[in-house]
């Protein structure tokens, strides 16, 4: 299979990693999987993903701090959705404020998901 | 919890020390021609004393009486072998070691003689000095050394546990052997002990089970993770062998097989099926009933155990369960308040059309917990769908009441205003306070009399919601209502009617104008300052 693109998912919760690890490899990704927010930092520096689907409650970094590091602070800014229990209009806002193009409540549709990758990656060339 | 048995252990140790240590006694057995006069000479005891420590009323002795004799710290004692036992008596004529040393040798050629009248099976090495007393007529010891004895090993378990205890003691006891106190004290110490052992052996054979178990669990959890996540997202054509074979073995249930790895499947499910949603969601409910886990749910539902039917209710809600949901309504009269509780949160989950229907006859109160618990189990649902009964409003459970009426205020239901208002006579005022509130929300400036009439109220809480609805409702403000009630209330409640100014037109000004008056007493002025400096 052709190699579509190479993706970040941060997400403290193993068992929603792994599913989502699985879902997007079958779909032809490369998925470098962070469980906390200094481990993302590096991974984004070393493993220069195409994507980064984060969620907000992680340890040590929170999301947030995560999608202004990947859109500000990396050599090329890369997209960002993120995929997240905090239902808050707040959260939300401060997400989008923050440059996340997309936002995603749990649970979720992995179908769904794996279509906004594909549009956003697309998108992004 | 092994740091508390060792902690036990150490107490236990320490308390036998200091008891053998703290041990300075001996029974004395009355031979023929001894006087209580004569007894307290040797030992330098008063009569009076042995009589009170033995509960004796009378100075007649008998011949072979025991007397109990409580010595000072650090007495010298003697020792005396006689009819095979070894009784101890103080010589009061003995003051220094050196004459100790060379009267035992003297002693030791008659104590040889007494040996004979030993059991033959049990030797005691001794050194001892006899020597005639003139005056008393009667032969007084030294203290002899006693090294060490051989213990008889009579075939069976209780004999050398015996002969045993019998070497301990004696090798602990070398100089209060007689004691039957010491010997008390050194058994119930040597059978805590045991137990003391026993309990640490279980409690480290328990810890070692549990990490084989959490290891176990780990591995068997990351074989399902794998097998469910190829299930949720592939197709049997497109598995490799041995993913494959996984799921043809987990099809035909070869894999969780005791209940425990069933239990450990079921919690994965769960996990897996709040996070996901759609078709993954359906796969996934669909091979939990194709796996027949509802069977192990609906077992743990009839245990008497109520931790256990609340987890299996908490499943049921979970994996949405909807076959169950009369089983469990039958839950929300269960006795334990956690399995009527978590049926309640259960039914909501299975029941969207009346998820709220339990509030007809729940008999146990909501507790301010439990009802920010069902708000957020209503916030799944479309609101516009869930049905509401005014005869809550009317229920006999003050808490069903309060919760009927902070859902009206939350879902914006206008239309039982009317109804809501007849609680203000409710004799809880939790209840008023409710009802206050629901005004302030729903109602309008036409309720603003009814409020300013129950403000003569004793409870401050109460007081206070009254002066928020009000200062909320009233189109027209009134400067003065609120200034009397700052100089005729407590504290708090007079910073709330302060605090109501920050809407009136002019009113800073007002507070600026109290503030400075001197006419006002000194906590009014500083309620007002307090006002505006938080204003600020």
């Amino acid at each position: 299979m052709i190699n579509q693109g190479k993706i970040l998912i941060v997400e403290d919760d193993l068992l929603t990693q792994k599913a989502l690890e699985f879902r997007l490899k079958k779909d032809g990704y490369t998925v470098v999987k962070a469980s906390d927010g200094l481990k993302a930092k590096e991974l984004l520096i070393s493993e220069n993903p195409d994507l980064l689907i984060t969620d907000l409650m992680i340890p040590f970094v929170s999301g947030l701090e995560l999608i202004e590091f990947a859109k500000n602070q990396l050599k090329k800014a890369i997209p960002v959705i993120v995929l997240s229990a905090a239902n808050q209009e707040k959260i939300i806002l401060d997400s989008f404020n923050l440059g996340a193009d997309d936002f995603m409540s749990k649970p979720f549709s992995p179908l769904e998901l794996t279509v906004r990758v594909k549009r956003l990656l697309a998108k992004n060339g | 919890m092994d740091r508390i048995l060792c902690l036990i252990l150490f107490i236990l140790i320490g308390f036998s020390v200091s008891t053998v240590q703290a041990q300075d006694s001996l029974y004395h057995v009355v031979q023929k021609g001894e006087t209580l006069s004569e007894i307290s000479l040797i030992y330098n005891k008063r009569i009076d004393r042995i009589l009170r420590d033995n509960q004796l009323q009378t100075e007649l002795l008998e011949i072979g009486d025991s007397l109990l004799i409580i010595l000072p710290a650090k007495s010298t004692y003697l020792l005396s072998l006689k009819n095979g036992k070894i009784s101890e008596s103080k010589n009061n004529n003995i003051d220094t070691e050196e004459s100790i040393q060379k009267s035992n040798s003297v002693a030791k050629k008659s104590f040889e003689q007494e040996d004979s009248i030993q059991n033959k099976d049990q030797e005691i090495n001794e050194t001892k000095v006899s020597k005639t007393d003139s005056s008393t007529n009667k032969e007084s010891l030294y203290q002899p050394n006693v090294v060490e004895s051989q213990i008889d090993e009579k075939s069976g378990i209780l004999d050398r546990i015996s002969s045993l205890y019998k070497k301990i003691t004696i090798s602990i006891l070398s100089y209060n052997y007689g004691s039957k106190l010491a010997h008390y004290v050194i058994l119930t110490n040597l059978v805590l002990l045991f137990f003391t052992l026993i309990m640490l052996i279980i409690g480290f054979f328990s810890r070692v089970f549990k990490v084989f178990r959490d290891k176990k669990q780990k591995r068997y959890s990351e074989f399902f993770e794998n097998v469910l996540t190829h299930f949720l997202f592939s197709t049997e054509d497109e598995l490799d062998d041995e993913a494959g074979l996984s799921l043809r073995y987990f099809k035909e249930e070869r894999i969780a097989k005791t209940r425990r790895e069933r239990s450990w499947l079921i919690k994965l499910f769960i996990q897996l099926h709040n996070d996901l949603v759609g078709e993954s969601e359906e796969h996934l409910k669909s091979l939990f009933l194709m796996h027949r886990l509802d069977k192990d749910v609906e077992r743990n539902l009839k245990s008497k155990r109520w931790y256990v039917k609340a987890k299996a209710i908490h499943e049921i809600g979970n994996m949405e369960l909807g076959n169950f949901a009369d089983e469990v309504k039958v839950n929300t009269k269960n006795q334990n308040k956690e399995v009527v509780f978590k049926s309640i949160l259960t039914l909501i989950q299975l029941d969207k059309k009346n998820p709220l229907a339990f509030l007809s006859y729940l008999e146990i109160p909501l507790t301010e917990w439990q009802q920010i618990q069902l708000f957020y189990a209503l916030g799944s649902l479309d609101e516009t769908k869930i049905s509401f009964d005014k005869n809550w409003l009317k229920s006999k459970n003050d808490s069903v009441v309060i919760f009927a009426i902070r859902f009206c205020i939350r879902y914006n239901r206008h239309e039982f205003i009317g109804l809501i208002k007849k609680n203000l006579e409710n004799p809880n005022p939790l209840v008023q306070i409710e009802v206050i509130n629901a005004i302030r929300a729903l109602g309008n400036e036409s309720n603003i009399e009814l409020l300013k009439s129950k403000m003569s109220t004793r409870f401050s809480e109460k007081k206070q919601a009254l002066i928020k609805a009000i200062s909320l409702l009233q189109m027209e403000p009134d400067s003065l209502f609120f200034q009397n009630i700052i100089r005729q209330s407590d504290y708090n409640t007079a910073l709330i009617a302060a605090k109501a100014f920050y809407s009136i037109p002019s009113g800073i000004e007002v507070l600026e104008r109290m503030k400075l008056d001197e006419n006002e007493p000194e906590m009014v002025r500083s309620i007002v300052t307090h006002a505006l400096d938080r204003r600020l």
